[in-house]
């Protein structure tokens, strides 16, 4: 049993090393945002022809409208507009396009957002969910995996630590006051007026 | 004097110990981020909505400076509540109320200040348990009106330093292991390559 677990300990931490270093990393830029203020985005308009087929749905249209344009990025749900065309986005980390195609689907106003290193590791350290394109159902496997691992990381470190320390009374100390700790904020936020 | 091997056995079993106890300290947390990350990964109408819903009305004077986050901070500590009020929902209608939303890790406050009658109508969505796992993700400590949280903050700060650091001494101390270093290199070099060319192919091509 020791040594799965301890085989399984580290070889999750060597395959999700440098994903899990990217979360932990931009997440110190993002809880700490006032450090590393972000510039602001460099923005692009254009307008672009498109004759879109009326019969398309939402999804479909979206699709079809970042092929028809060349636009990389994940898709975002669409947003329906009050004269009755749509809006879609696509995002890739610095990079997000909006696209408002008029009702008859003809024409469309594209818009383009290029965001700083900063907002680009924020971007990174939130895309999350499946579906998109295939490379963002990739992200979201590993983002999976990342997450799995976490649970992974902490069961098998205690029974680690249980099984290679014979002096226990500290670490039982360090592990009751980090529980009782989160257990008692959850508590405090469940019962705060 | 101490021989090389010795202090390298020294500095081994130091960084050991505290790869060990520093994972001690943050187990807890890892296994709010494990869960969390799944949430966001899998959003679903288990762990979205609220549990319950009550509302509450209390006697308040304020003086309205006009000035409308200054305004809904004052009622937000007025009722002793903490958290974010929300800019975009601010408002003011031809009543003479002024609307706006609260919102912290596991509540939403949806309040209506009439000014006129020196009253606050509060609407308390309580949210469920998943939703307080998801806001202790990463929470730093700028929760506005709570003291407590200032140490999650601090927690959270911990755990950062933490885990790089137990992601680098784990690589470390796996490179003293003979017999798992081969497929250990394989795995490592591997993942590195395929977690780099995501990286960077998501952020250029993506």
């Amino acid at each position: 049993m020791y040594t799965i677990l301890r085989k399984t300990h580290l070889y999750a931490g060597l395959v999700v090393l440098l994903f899990v270093l990217m979360y932990f990393v931009t997440g110190y830029l993002i809880i700490h945002a006032d450090w590393f203020s972000p510039t602001e985005p460099t923005v692009v308009e254009q307008e672009a022809a498109l004759n879109a087929p009326a019969d398309m749905d939402a999804e479909a249209l979206s699709r079809y409208v970042q092929h028809h344009l060349d636009l990389p990025g994940k898709r975002l749900p669409p947003t329906r507009l009050k004269d009755g065309g749509w809006r879609f986005q696509y995002q890739r980390p610095g990079t997000v396009y909006r696209v408002e195609v008029t009702a008859d689907r003809n024409r469309a106003h594209i818009t383009r957002e290029t965001m700083g290193w900063q907002w680009t590791l924020n971007r990174l350290h939130h895309l999350h969910g499946y579906g998109g394109g295939a490379l963002y159902t990739l992200w979201g496997i590993l983002l999976d995996l990342v997450g799995l691992s976490m649970i992974v990381f902490a069961v098998t470190g205690i029974y680690l630590w249980y099984k290679l320390t014979r002096k226990r009374r500290l670490g039982w100390i360090l592990l009751a006051l980090s529980w009782a700790f989160t257990l008692g904020t959850m508590g405090y936020l469940w019962f705060a007026p | 004097m101490k021989q090389p091997f010795r202090r390298q056995s020294d500095l081994r079993s130091w960084i050991l110990q505290l790869h060990l106890y520093g994972g001690l300290i943050c187990s807890s947390y890892l296994v709010i981020y494990g869960i969390s990350t799944l949430d966001f990964n899998h959003p679903n109408a288990l762990t979205r909505g609220n549990r319950a819903t009550v509302t509450w009305d209390r006697a308040l004077t304020l003086s309205d400076a006009g000035d409308d986050a200054r305004l809904a901070e004052q009622v937000r500590d007025a009722l002793g509540l903490f958290g974010w009020p929300l800019s975009w929902t601010m408002r003011r209608d031809d009543d003479n109320n002024f609307h706006f939303d609260l919102a912290r890790p596991g509540k939403r406050y949806v309040v209506r200040v009439a000014l006129g009658e020196n009253r606050v109508y509060v609407e308390e969505e309580r949210q469920r348990l998943w939703s307080i796992i998801r806001g202790l993700h990463g929470l730093g400590n700028d929760v506005p009106g709570s003291r407590f949280l200032i140490a999650w903050g601090l927690f959270t700060e911990v755990t950062t330093w933490i885990v790089i650091f137990s992601a680098l001494s784990g690589v470390y101390l796996w490179t003293f292991r003979r017999k798992e270093r081969r497929v250990g290199a394989a795995l490592t070099l591997g993942a590195l390559g395929i977690t780099l060319a995501l990286f960077l192919y998501l952020i250029l091509h993506g």
